[in-house]
């Protein structure tokens, strides 16, 4: 009935869409906080008086949601180097079952499905963060960490990728070009 | 009939997925800057620096002063 990859994204989605809901509200109030900012709560939201202060606390909040979400892609892009089904080595993988952990090991279709959407959280989180800039509401060193974070897990994603693709040639299986004998039972 | 209900719970499932993409992205925009005392402040600089009427106002009432003063009945002679 309903998509098998879109109810994988979806579930995939929810626990990095709570987590980052909730370190940029507590990342909010303990910079606030840490900072001694003046804020008030209405409607609207948290409404700074200082500029300055929302400048401060603005951009250590987005800067803690771009380390957990540096963090999360750190893990994922382990899983796919050194846990990924396709090609952990059988001497690691009896290791890891001698462990009780097999959980660890997973296949292309969990580890992608995880990869995407962290990555769509991080190029999400760079557009903002880009706006932000532009109008002078975040620090710049903020986006440049945001880039590098963003640059390094999406190469790294796309050398895993290249090499699932290749396992996945060698697997093939290859016809002969010589087709005479296939030439011969066609007469 | 089948083909259709599939379609709309998967397009339903799709908007359910950018709702939860874009959740951590507009919480971004929980927190703003605004400074409180606006009011306070602009009724303040409204005390501080009269507006132009007002002071065109005020030196007209002094002219007023200043001219009823100086034509008062007993210095004016009557020769």
């Amino acid at each position: 009935m309903f998509s098998r990859i879109l109810i994988k994204l979806v579930d995939e989605a929810i626990f990095p869409a709570i987590l980052l809901l909730a370190t940029r509200l507590t990342s909010m109030l303990v910079v606030s906080k840490f900072f001694h900012a003046n804020y008030e709560i209405n409607a609207n939201g948290v409404i700074f008086v200082n500029l300055s202060d929302y400048l401060k606390v603005n951009s250590y909040s987005t800067l803690f949601m771009i380390l957990i979400l540096a963090i999360g892609l750190l893990f994922i892009i382990i899983k796919s180097f050194v846990f990924h089904d396709s090609h952990i080595s059988p001497g690691f993988s009896a290791k890891i079952y001698s462990l009780k952990m097999p959980s660890l090991i997973q296949s292309s279709f969990n580890i992608y499905s995880q990869g995407t959407i962290w990555l769509s959280y991080i190029y999400l989180i760079l557009i903002v963060a880009s706006f932000m800039t532009l109008f002078g509401m975040l620090y710049s060193w903020v986006l440049f960490v945001a880039i590098i974070t963003t640059v390094i897990s999406t190469a790294l994603f796309v050398m895993d990728i290249e090499h699932e693709v290749k396992i996945n040639k060698g697997k093939e299986i290859e016809y002969d070009s010589d087709s005479k004998y296939l030439e011969r039972e066609e007469e | 009939m089948e083909k259709g209900f599939k379609m709309v719970s998967n397009s339903l499932l799709t908007l359910f997925l950018f709702g939860l993409l874009l959740l951590p992205i507009v919480s971004m925009g929980f927190i703003g800057f605004k400074p409180i005392n606006q009011n306070v402040l602009s009724a303040q600089s409204e005390q501080i620096c009269p507006t132009l009427e007002q002071l065109k106002e005020e030196t007209h009432l002094k002219e007023i002063e200043e001219t009823t003063e100086s034509t008062k009945p007993e210095l004016i002679n009557l020769k």
